[in-house]
């Protein structure tokens, strides 16, 4: 026989709650005025059987307090779904569920957020239950890991924050259906905006890398008196409004400008034109890429540094050898942002080059001829476009040679 | 032959002044004496990693003051390996032949001969996370003596291992010197270190030699009581610390 507990109640009890939950079902039937048919009422004593089962087998293993919470849960469901929703089916299916699942935390959490998604917030079922079963899960990991429970309810606090946060994306993102999304994207002028984005976006990237990677280097590498400055500067542009950033542009550039008229009379114009979205672009994301480049530089071991040197090879053929190589995680994590920002770039275009148009651009315009609808479709793709490119380099991170680790790179500069 | 004249830096509060020292080619002179006297700062300014205020510092008979550290021609192991971690075994120790500029199969091959002198052979086509600290320093050692350098430098470079691996590359790193013949400035805490590696001895406090001379006449007419009790570890309770 089996050593471990019963499977089952003993004979008396079982006998007992079958015919207690009998007579319950039975009176429920000749009360007046219930309104519930033979059928149902079968169906429901059957699932109460079942409840009943599950809520022994929790009584039996755990303390009461585990008991009092199955207890309260099935409550819940009877009232929020049974009597206020009359559904009497679903309540069926999620009282059995409650009772199947209860025991595995995870699960039972899971059922709870699926319950208050897909019944409560019915309407935003999936945007919610997506990152809240998501956030469910890491948090169950967390707790796996041995954190203390204020670390675990910083953890879900957090995450039940970002899940709002992210929740209108998610929310626009389910809004238009695929022919609708497909038939916007082979739009001519959706086509071009999307290109304009991807293409200026790439370049002004390449741009900030080609003179901040430089930057980084010399502000991670040696000891400059005037640091702090030269970071507030760095800091700039995240520091001033979209907008300002437009017409302080404008006033050196454009066409009210000398410099304007020179660079136009030149061919070289920057209003209104390609040149001008890169350029705009290029300002507004190159505090990303050389903060980011510059936390992986420091990153480096100057110990690397200096054995390279002692090995014959100069401070050029240092950084390219050496130094680039391991902070080239960093530096692409810099450029995922520099591009992220690039593409998201909106209120300086607007001054500086409303054509041609980007994608952000194109989304406002169509928003303003035709409201939300119109423009929902091509916000959509953006927002799939842009965070495909992110995650492609994101990803490209991986391919590269990893961060400095153990004994074998550390500094050991202490004097002796 | 190293030559060290009338060398002074200030570094913080810590400050070096007017230190001489003369390294004998193909000698090895052991510098010794209690954390903070100085001595890492002395073969940084050696290398070229640091630049003295005053003095100057000569190689070979060439004065190299300021020379660049990738000009001097020297080696240098560090109290971590400080081995490339993007790179394999094999690629840390073409590192400096490359720099050199010389050509692929003379590369290889010069690759293998010093990988087989000190035993690595096996280790050629590993990452360098993976080794244990007594490889990785056998590996650094190859590294830095790969382009045959004339000059060594070594700063602590046994104080990562445990004991088996230190007395193993320690015995290493004698039969290393007598075969290739180069020049050694070794800087240990280690008095034992010092003793079984050093022709000559330096004994640095608070950034002055107080005294230098061949290894047996420094121990047996230690100049004062701080080198007397520095090198004899037998008074346990007057032994330095590390």
């Amino acid at each position: 026989m089996s050593p471990g507990p019963a499977l089952l109640p003993s004979w008396p009890l079982s006998l007992g709650a079958v015919t207690a939950l009998g007579l319950l079902h039975l009176g429920l039937h000749l009360a007046p005025g219930t309104g519930l048919g033979l059928e149902t009422n079968l169906l429901l004593f059957a699932a109460n059987l079942y409840v009943a089962y599950g809520g022994w087998l929790v009584v039996r293993a755990g303390r009461l307090g585990a008991g009092l919470g199955f207890a309260a849960g099935y409550l819940a469901l009877l009232g929020l779904v049974l009597l206020w929703l009359e559904r009497e089916s679903l309540f069926v299916l999620l009282a059995i569920a409650w009772a199947s699942v209860y025991r595995v935390a995870l699960l039972r959490w899971l059922l709870v957020l699926f319950v208050l998604c897909y019944v409560v917030l019915q309407p935003y079922a999936f945007e919610c239950f997506l990152p809240l079963g998501l956030g469910a899960l890491a948090v169950h990991g967390y707790r796996r890991l041995g954190a203390d429970p204020f670390r675990v309810a910083c953890l879900s606090l957090g995450l039940f924050v970002l899940a709002a946060l992210l929740l209108p994306i998610l929310h626009l993102l389910i809004q238009d259906s695929p022919q609708t999304l497909a038939a916007t994207l082979v739009r001519a002028d959706v086509l071009a905006a999307l290109g304009t984005s991807l293409l200026s976006a790439g370049l002004a990237t390449l741009l900030v890398m080609l003179g901040g990677v430089p930057l980084a280097y010399a502000l991670a590498r040696g000891r400059l008196r005037g640091r702090a400055a030269v970071e507030v500067m760095v800091d700039l542009p995240i520091l001033i409004p979209q907008s300002v950033v437009g017409v302080a542009i404008l006033v050196l550039l454009g066409p009210g400008s000398p410099l304007g008229r020179g660079l136009e009379a030149a061919g070289l114009g920057v209003t209104g034109r390609f040149a001008g979205v890169v350029l705009a672009q290029a300002f507004v994301s190159y505090p990303f890429l050389v903060k980011a480049a510059m936390t992986a530089f420091e990153g480096v071991p100057a110990a690397l540094e200096d054995a390279s040197r002692t090995l014959g090879a100069g401070p050029g053929a240092t950084f390219w050898r050496v130094s680039l190589p391991l902070a080239a995680r960093g530096v692409l994590t810099g450029a995922a942002l520099a591009f992220a920002r690039a593409v998201s770039e909106f209120g300086a275009l607007l001054l500086v080059a409303p054509q041609p148009e980007t994608g952000p651009v194109l989304v406002h315009r169509a928003f303003l001829q035709g409201g939300v609808g119109d423009s929902r479709p091509i916000a959509v793709l953006l927002v799939l476009v842009c965070l495909w490119v992110f995650v492609l380099l994101q990803f490209g991170r991986g391919l590269l040679p990893g961060a400095p680790r153990s004994w074998g790179t550390g500094a050991g500069e202490g004097r002796a | 032959m190293i030559e060290l004249r009338d060398l002074t830096i200030r570094l913080g509060a810590f400050r070096l002044d007017g230190l001489s020292l003369r390294v004998p080619a193909g000698g090895y002179t052991a510098l010794v004496g209690p954390s903070g006297s100085g001595k890492s700062v002395l073969l940084r300014l050696v290398a070229g990693l640091l630049t003295p205020g005053s003095g100057g510092v000569w190689l070979d008979g060439v004065e190299a003051t300021r020379l660049p550290v990738e000009r001097r021609r020297l080696g240098f192991v560090f109290p971590s390996a400080a081995l490339f971690p993007h790179l394999s075994v094999e690629g840390n120790l073409a590192y400096g032949l490359v720099a050199a500029g010389l050509p692929g199969a003379a590369r290889a091959a010069r690759v293998r001969e010093v990988a087989r002198t000190l035993g690595i052979e096996g280790l050629l086509a590993r990452r360098v996370d993976g080794l244990s600290a007594g490889e990785a320093q056998r590996v650094a050692l190859a590294r830095a003596l790969a382009p045959s350098p004339r000059v060594v430098l070594l700063d602590e470079p046994l104080s990562h291992l445990d004991a088996g691996a230190r007395l193993e590359l320690q015995a290493e790193l004698g039969r290393l010197h007598r075969e290739v013949g180069f020049t050694a400035l070794h800087v240990t805490h280690d008095q034992a270190e010092a003793s079984a590696l050093g022709q000559r001895l330096a004994v640095l406090r608070a950034g002055r030699i107080v005294q230098e001379g061949p290894a047996g006449e420094v121990r047996a007419r230690p100049a004062d009581d701080f080198v007397a009790r520095f090198l004899d570890p037998q008074p346990a309770a007057s032994a330095p610390g590390g």
